[in-house]
């Protein structure tokens, strides 16, 4: 029975979602802030589960789709709860962060927000494929009507473009999926199991890697498969945005370790190179133009895509070092820049610009906002001390092992990454109030509490980092030994 | 058997009522009480195989489930149908009767062992759909829709004829059953037989719409009444397929290697033709026509990979399903705007919540979109492509079903995310309409949930 833990929180939030589309107003909103935080408090107790127990008994499957052999198989594993920590600790933030905005439509929009996030975790649990990519879909859907109907300028193009583009590389990934399938011994399935257990030439299993990898790098996004995802961040809704670079990028990330390893491992460390070299250039050129920008949300989303390709790169080097930067980092990406979304709607919604050049002197007039600012971008520059150290260390120190040269270049990206974020706050925090930033107020309490979160959560990782090493390290030794066995499959 | 038998009483009863101004309310729910029998009477005979009238049909469940659906997506067309019959002035009646004598001839086409019975059916079908095609009298592109069908349709009908007339000439019988043998005592099949089959692939090539024989859909199906458009495109289209494939598959297996290619290039021409050309449309009601020739490309995969007729039925259904949702919204706006463009769908979500929520969802499912049925429709269709080496087909599919989400969701962009400029005045449909619509939209769900529900079935 201890498989409902697992159930209730993959399930919960589209509980919560059905009360909230039944609401309206204000209520939809205390509804919804509400069931955020029980969604925190059942990740915790899940978490708790999953050490007391370990991942065998928290799993649950049962037969779904019979005549296609699909089960419902959901299951955590070390990588999987990190995840859903993160997707969960970051649901009440975000909702708390938009607490005292007027929203139109707000029940739909609050519901929209507990639905993707139930479809994220259940990215993060599926054992099946076609589950995985029920879900993997299902998450699209109202992130797309979020950013479509509560964003900004051109949201109708932007968001469009966003959504053909992904689902462009989700159903190159579903041919491959199903391709699986049909390959799969005796009765077939889609069953994390049973793809363990398939024999395919090399030449399927290279057609196999980029077909998932292009859904993936899509996701995260990797260059040259990017050009969505600066227009979406901006146009998005803050949250929205939040939601995509907080959460649902790491679906990408996760996509990799849970499926693309088992499904490509004979040919993968063959093919990984070029998309190593994709990576690199990502966090390079991520880093270049994050420089030039004077939009704050791009920023932002420029500077995701530095830290993003660096995450790919620990990917595509797989080794146990990069491996476990690569979880680390995505816990702290998430965190940060879901706080530096959040900054940047506190500004917009009182200045009304993201300019950093016509901002200035907010120090004077928000205090607090300074300093959390500065803890969330240390922690972003990976400042020790700070959770974006520890993650940052372990996937440059790993991918010196792989190839030196290649290290310093992403090592690179580290120094630009201190001086466009200093930058940015120098401008936007620092110097002389002026016309634009004259009447900035002090933050709101439900501001303000939503920024204490993010910067414990900042601090705590950073002095304590041990604790999702200790969550997650079996699965990456898992990971890299399924990788690196380099069996000659017979056919 | 029974469903035909009563189908036709009830035809010739509302023909007749129309003599004794029978009110339009009763001639409707008479027409669904009666098709809501035959429905019943069908369902009867599942897991009953028998042959009747002279073993021309053959009862079976393959029959009996697509004549099943023939008759469910009629009944809930029926229910979605007020705004087509309460504008007809004279002879309702008259069109009732005729929509009902259309499903005698498609309840023929399911279960037809003798190519004269799919010949007749075919013909009770079309003449039918001929005269409600133009049932718009005095509508220009309505007349002009009913003589291009009728002048295509009689055309492709004579090459049908001459299929059959050939294939009875290679192996001397109608019957199915007879022609396999007579092609199973031969090594190699005759030139007539083979000319004979060729006849009969581009004669139901042109009855379900395949490309290169499309030609006439789009321009039918825009200038017929919505009502119309929307029984072509459903559930005259099911039993299209549903005759191909019980043709194709009982008959015509052995010489098999002469039509799979054909059908190959037909799948690959309909799918990319209709999801391409649906591109640059304007009007919603085009753009459905255009996507139903994609759809039928679908479908044919199941003709190309054979083995599973769960697999047509499956994607017969959330196709049919997601039609009825979709045009009972267009007809509504139709009739609320006087357009059916793109525009005229501008900012329905202020207008009506829950008509621009029943699109979406009939939209999500034609698109594929997981939790739909409309996704399993197409993963059962693809694996079993894929499970047959079609991989480039594959591909190639996918790469439409992209394009295909790309119109699909112009439409819900506009709802959505656009604002209408001419009107925003709320838009009030009757509650029966919407509840018939939810029903719709709920069993895309279901069966997006758990399609074991229908793929099991057979």
């Amino acid at each position: 029975m201890n498989n409902l833990f697992t159930l209730s929180v993959l399930f919960f939030p589209i509980l919560a979602a059905l009360f909230v589309f039944a609401s309206s107003g204000n209520l939809s909103k205390k509804i919804a802030l509400v069931a955020g935080l029980v969604q925190f408090l059942l990740s915790l107790v899940l978490l708790a589960k999953y050490q007391e127990l370990g991942p065998l008994l928290l799993e649950f499957k049962m037969s779904w789709i019979g005549s296609l052999g699909v089960n419902f198989h959901v299951g955590i594993d070390g990588a999987g709860i990190i995840m859903v920590l993160l997707a969960s600790f970051l649901l009440p933030i975000i909702l708390l962060s938009t607490y005292q905005k007027e929203i139109k439509n707000a029940n739909a929009f609050y519901g929209l927000i507990l639905l993707m996030t139930s479809a994220m975790i259940g990215v993060f649990m599926a054992y099946d494929l076609i589950l995985f990519y029920v879900f993997w879909e299902a998450a699209l859907i109202p992130i797309y009507f979020i950013a479509g109907y509560w964003g900004g300028e051109d949201r109708a193009k932007v968001t469009f473009k966003f959504f053909i583009y992904t689902i462009l590389g989700s159903l190159f990934m579903l041919v491959a999926i199903i391709y699986v399938y049909v390959q799969t011994a005796g009765n077939r399935s889609f069953d994390y199991t049973a793809i363990q257990h398939l024999h395919l030439t090399m030449q399927e299993q290279t057609w196999l890697f980029w077909a998932f990898f292009l859904a993936f790098a899509i996701k995260l996004p990797i260059f040259p498969f990017h050009t969505w995802q600066p227009t979406t961040y901006a146009t998005a809704p803050s949250s929205g945005s939040a939601l995509l670079s907080g959460v649902m990028l790491k679906m990408g990330v996760f996509g990799i370790l849970r499926w693309l390893y088992p499904i490509s491992k004979s040919v993968f460390s063959s093919n990984a190179d070029i998309a190593v070299v994709l990576a690199a250039i990502g966090v390079v050129y991520g880093a270049v133009l994050a420089l030039k920008q004077d939009d704050f949300k791009k920023l932002i989303a420029y500077s995701s895509i530095s830290h993003v390709g660096l995450i790919a790169v620990g990917l595509f080097v797989a080794n146990e070092l990069t491996l476990q930067g690569v979880l680390l980092q995505s816990f702290a990406h998430g965190i940060n820049v879901v706080g530096l979304f959040i900054i940047a709607e506190i500004i917009e919604s009182r200045t009304g610009t993201r300019k950093i050049s016509e901002l200035g002197g907010i120090a004077s007039k928000s205090p607090r906002l300074a300093i959390l600012f500065l803890i969330i971008l240390l922690g972003s520059v990976a400042l020790p001390l700070t959770n974006g150290f520890p993650g940052e260390f372990l996937l440059l120190s790993g991918t010196f092992g792989f190839n030196p040269i290649l290290a310093a270049t992403v090592g690179l990206s580290v120094i630009l990454g201190a001086v466009y974020s200093l930058r940015a706050y120098q401008h936007v925090i620092l110097g002389e109030t002026n016309a634009i930033t004259e009447k900035f107020t002090e933050l709101k309490t439900s501001e303000f509490i939503s920024l204490v979160a993010i910067c414990i959560a900042v601090i705590a990782f950073g002095v304590y980092p041990q604790f999702l090493v200790d969550l997650s390290s079996e699965d990456v030794s898992g990971f890299v030994k399924l990788i690196s066995s380099t069996s000659i499959c017979v056919k | 058997m029974e469903s035909i038998v009563i189908l036709a009483l009830l035809g010739v009863f509302l023909m007749m009522s129309g003599l004794y101004s029978i009110s339009r309310k009763s001639a409707h729910w008479i027409t669904i009480g009666g098709v809501f029998a035959a429905f019943l009477a069908n369902a009867y005979n599942w897991e009953y195989k028998h042959a009747v009238f002279n073993n021309m049909l053959i009862i079976d469940n393959y029959g009996v489930a697509f004549g099943g659906t023939i008759l469910a997506t009629t009944l809930g067309l029926l229910l979605v149908s007020t705004y087509f019959f309460d504008k007809i002035e004279n002879y309702v009646t008259e069109h009732y009767a005729l929509l009902v004598f259309a499903i005698v001839g498609m309840l023929c086409m399911v279960t037809f062992d003798n190519l004269s019975m799919l010949f007749i059916g075919i013909e009770i079908m079309s003449v039918c759909l001929y005269i409600l095609a133009g049932s718009k009298k005095k509508d220009v592109s309505s007349n002009e829709a009913a003589l291009k069908y009728f002048l295509m349709g009689s055309f492709t009908t004579g090459i049908l004829l001459m299929g059959i007339a050939l294939v009875y000439g290679a192996t001397g019988s109608f019957y199915l059953s007879e022609i396999l043998r007579s092609m199973a005592a031969h090594t190699e099949p005759s030139p007539l037989l083979l000319a004979g089959m060729l006849f009969l692939l581009v004669g139901m090539g042109f009855k379900v719409s395949a490309a290169p024989f499309h030609f006439w859909t789009p321009d039918v199906y825009q200038g017929s009444p919505s009502f119309v458009t929307a029984f072509m495109s459903t559930v005259v289209k099911i039993a299209g397929f549903a005759a191909f494939f019980r043709l194709f598959y009982i008959c015509f297996t052995p010489v098999e290697h002469y039509w799979l290619n054909i059908v190959w290039v037909m799948i690959v021409l309909t799918i990319s033709i209709g999801s391409i050309t649906a591109v640059r449309q304007t009007s919603v009601k085009r753009l459905l026509a255009f996507s139903s020739i994609a759809h039928a490309g679908y479908m044919l995969i199941t003709v190309l990979t054979g083995a599973e007729s769960a697999d047509l039925l499956f994607y017969s259904v959330a196709y049919a399903t997601a039609s009825v949702v979709a045009f009972g919204v267009l007809m509504v706006v139709e009739s609320e705007t006087g357009s059916d463009e793109i525009s005229a769908f501008a900012g329905l979500v202020k207008r009506n919540k829950s008509l621009a929520f029943l699109f979406t969802i009939a939209m999500a499912s034609m698109a594929g979109l997981p939790l739909t049925a409309g996704f399993f429709a197409k993963v059962f269709v693809l694996k079993s492509a894929l499970l047959e080496g079609y991989n480039y087909l594959v591909i190639i599919a996918i790469v439409n079903a992209i394009i295909g989400i790309y119109y699909y969701f112009k439409v819900i962009i506009a709802m959505y995310f656009k604002d209408n400029e001419t009107n925003n005045a709320e838009i009030t449909v009757s509650g029966l309409y919407t509840v018939s619509l939810f029903v719709g939209a709920a069993l895309i769900i279901i069966l997006g949930l758990y399609p074991d529900l229908l793929y099991q079935l057979v």
